[in-house]
């Protein structure tokens, strides 16, 4: 984990007025919403979004505007590159739920609704890190393989398509249509529902083993496109 | 690819790679597992099984029946809410006695003589719901769906309530 | 150690064809040729950005892509790329920490590196986008050498660069090479590439062509301006005479100037001493082309 990277990683979201005003509207809305509703809080999936938010050309725009170059042409290993922006993206998404849903939590006790238990917000937090850290794997690949802001273009695209094939599927009876929608999605946004987990006997690892297998498989292939990436600098000739 | 050096800037991801290979073994490995063994989503409450369940309160708590089947979503929130809390499963353990009624009609197509009698005996028609009962000839307070945590935990308390204050008075 | 050598072929398109060069530990070597050349594309392998198809690259015996490499090496692109939000300093200070520079003497290191490339300290703290070329360049530079490296590789340093700036890069590659820092540059500015380097290659369409070696003296014949004190009026026929002796052709005569052609240095230093034993108060003399762009022509 490089640690100049990860700093400079969070400078440049601060230094978007437009994405910061996109990921506030998305880390507080749902905790209006949620407080509104007599004290329920936010759900995990929240996490996902605010990842997605930050993620977004985390790497094709460093592409794009050379500024990777420069920093490869330091003593950092590539794949140090891509764990470091994978580790802020999921941190920060994380951090902000996190404080969003604490402060919810607050909130709703002050005012003496009913909230949920200090085991019930650890379980959402737990959730919301997997959904974070999972969104920010994703994005990361898809970030090594396209410049610019074609990721998060990529993502959208990409769980619009599996949300219809998913919903033709159920509508005209074809279950492969609906079983692909399905697995993209999941595929997309990496989840596990904790509380499932947890609570059933024998304890399914299914879930889990299928959240791990998708983040590290993510963040291989990333490292192993920024690996075969050949960097040209080159502008207008020589 | 040439293969890289240790001090290489551009080693390749050999440990993720060797861990997203073994997370792909237990997740196979898992899912045809679990095909074969089925996990049971406990909670907390210390269901009694509508077969051997009394029919009346006993030890001064009510009956709280709960009727429910698989394939029902809202249930499955309502024991992750309910159910699931620490607090509110040791209370409802020690205040009623709970008894789980699992219909099976989609599964088997029919169901056990006593789980039958159960949902004839209060006209359940959908799932979950709960009832809080004395026995027979007793009042029964149910709740068809779940309207939320709170409302549900507001209708046990009243059901709770209900239920004391007519074996006060019938002292 | 610092020493490297490579022979490679790369592409389809053959951005390089054949090359193999030995860049010699402490030199300054400069790099000329048409657009197009190859030297982008041969900067880009030496930094280990670019695999060459066929062929070795080698800096101090190890690969150009490994850590310990990028930790001797200092690098200015064409073009220096930040991030908007960056002012000169955080930028210094992210390089700084990314070259594994110690944390404690940063503020100090990058106070010290912008002073050494005259960046006004009125700018430290101003956005990069509002940084001049020059400046940016400047900075580059600072950039290159916030890690101590002992191989520079810079691409058109000298591009967009004010005069000043120019002196400056100068003073600051003699300081460099005296203390065996070695230089690769590639540039379009024949007359500093000539004033600052060791040697020179020149590479056309890919192939590396002459390499010329600065600190000798040229072999092949030019041409030469004398000029002489104007209170002296020689006549052109004895200046002519006076240059045949040594070997050299008049060419032009402008007085107090004249044209010669020189076949190599020994005659031109004969050409001096005939000139002044003539009675000429010679002034000055000095190419009226660069070395180096015979090469263009």
């Amino acid at each position: 984990m490089s640690r100049p990277l990860f700093l400079a990683t969070i400078r440049w979201w601060l230094a978007s007025p437009i994405r910061l005003g996109v990921l506030a509207a998305a880390a507080l809305l749902p905790v209006l919403g949620s407080v509104l509703s007599q004290g329920r809080l936010p759900s995990a999936g929240g996490a996902s979004e605010l990842a997605l938010i930050l993620g977004a050309g985390i790497i094709g725009q460093s592409v794009s505007t050379g500024t990777l170059q420069l920093v490869l042409a330091r003593p950092i290993r590539r794949s140090t590159f891509v764990l470091t922006r994978w580790l802020a993206v999921g941190s920060a998404a994380l951090a902000i739920f996190g404080a969003c849903t604490v402060a919810a939590w607050l909130l709703g006790s002050a005012s003496g609704m009913e909230t949920q238990t200090p085991g019930d917000v650890a379980l959402l937090l737990a959730e919301a890190a997997l959904h974070a850290f999972g969104a920010a794997a994703v994005l990361v690949a898809l970030s090594a393989l396209v410049r610019g802001y074609g990721d998060i273009a990529i993502w959208i695209v990409g769980t619009i398509l599996a949300l219809l094939a998913s919903e033709v599927g159920q509508v005209k009876d074809v279950a492969t249509l609906r079983w692909a929608g399905r697995q993209t999605l999941e595929f997309l946004r990496p989840s596990v529902d904790l509380r499932q987990v947890l609570g059933a006997r024998p304890v399914p690892l299914s879930g889990l083993a299928a959240w791990a297998f998708t983040v590290t498989l993510c963040l291989a292939v990333a490292i192993v496109l920024l690996n075969r990436k050949e960097l040209s600098y080159a502008s207008s000739g020589a | 690819m040439r293969p890289a050096a240790p001090e290489s800037t551009r080693r390749p991801p050999v440990a993720l790679l060797a861990a997203a290979a073994a997370a792909l073994a237990t997740w196979i490995g898992a899912s045809l597992w679990e095909r074969s063994h089925p996990p049971v989503f406990a909670d907390l409450v210390k269901w009694v099984p509508s077969a051997v369940a009394p029919d009346s309160a006993s030890g001064g708590k009510p009956i709280l029946y709960y009727f429910t089947a698989d394939w029902c979503g809202p249930c499955r929130v309502l024991r992750q809410e309910v159910f699931s809390s620490e607090e509110r499963a040791r209370y409802l353990n020690e205040h009623f006695v709970p008894v789980i009624v699992v219909d099976r009609m989609r599964e088997d197509g029919r169901n056990e003589p006593k789980v039958d009698e159960l949902l004839r005996r209060f006209s359940v028609n959908a799932f979950p719901t709960l009832v809080v009962t004395g026995g027979p000839g007793t009042g029964a307070s149910p709740q068809t769906g779940y309207p939320g945590k709170a409302k549900t935990w507001t209708f046990l308390m009243n059901a709770e309530q209900t239920f004391l204050r007519a074996q006060f008075k019938g002292r | 150690m610092d020493g490297l050598c490579k022979s490679y072929r790369r592409r389809e398109a053959r951005a390089l064809d054949g090359f193999s060069i030995e860049v010699r530990p402490g030199e300054i070597l400069g790099l000329i040729g048409p657009n197009g050349a190859g030297k982008t594309t041969f900067l880009g392998c030496l930094l280990g950005f670019l695999e060459p198809d066929a062929g070795r690259i080698e800096i101090g015996g190890m690969a150009p892509d490994s850590l310990s490499v990028r930790r001797l090496v200092g690098y200015l692109p064409e073009r220096l790329t930040f991030d908007r939000w960056m002012t000169a300093r955080a930028f210094l200070r992210l390089h700084h920490e990314l070259a594994e520079q110690p944390g404690e003497s940063r503020e100090e290191d990058v106070a010290a590196s912008l002073m050494r490339v005259q960046i006004d300290s009125s700018a430290w703290d101003t956005g990069l986008a509002r940084f001049s070329r020059g400046m940016l360049q400047r900075l580059g530079l600072a950039q290159a050498l916030i890690g101590r490296p002992r191989i520079l590789l810079l691409d058109e340093p000298a591009s967009g660069v004010d005069p000043a700036g120019l002196l400056l890069f100068r003073q600051l590659f003699r300081e460099l090479h005296a203390d065996g820092v070695t230089i690769v540059l590639n540039s379009h500015q024949l007359d500093q590439i000539e004033r600052v380097c060791d040697r020179v290659a020149f590479i056309a369409s890919g192939r590396l062509g002459q390499i010329e070696n600065l600190s000798e003296g040229a072999d092949s014949s030019r041409v030469v301006v004398v000029r002489w004190l104007a209170d002296g009026a020689p006549e052109r026929e004895q200046v002519a005479a006076l240059g045949q002796t040594a070997g050299a052709a008049l060419l032009e005569w402008t007085p107090p100037r004249a044209a010669f052609s020189v076949p190599d240095d020994r005659s031109a230093a004969a050409l001096v001493r005939a000139l002044v034993e003539g009675g000429i108060a010679v002034a000055e003399m000095a190419p009226r082309e660069g070395r180096l762009e015979r090469f263009f022509t």
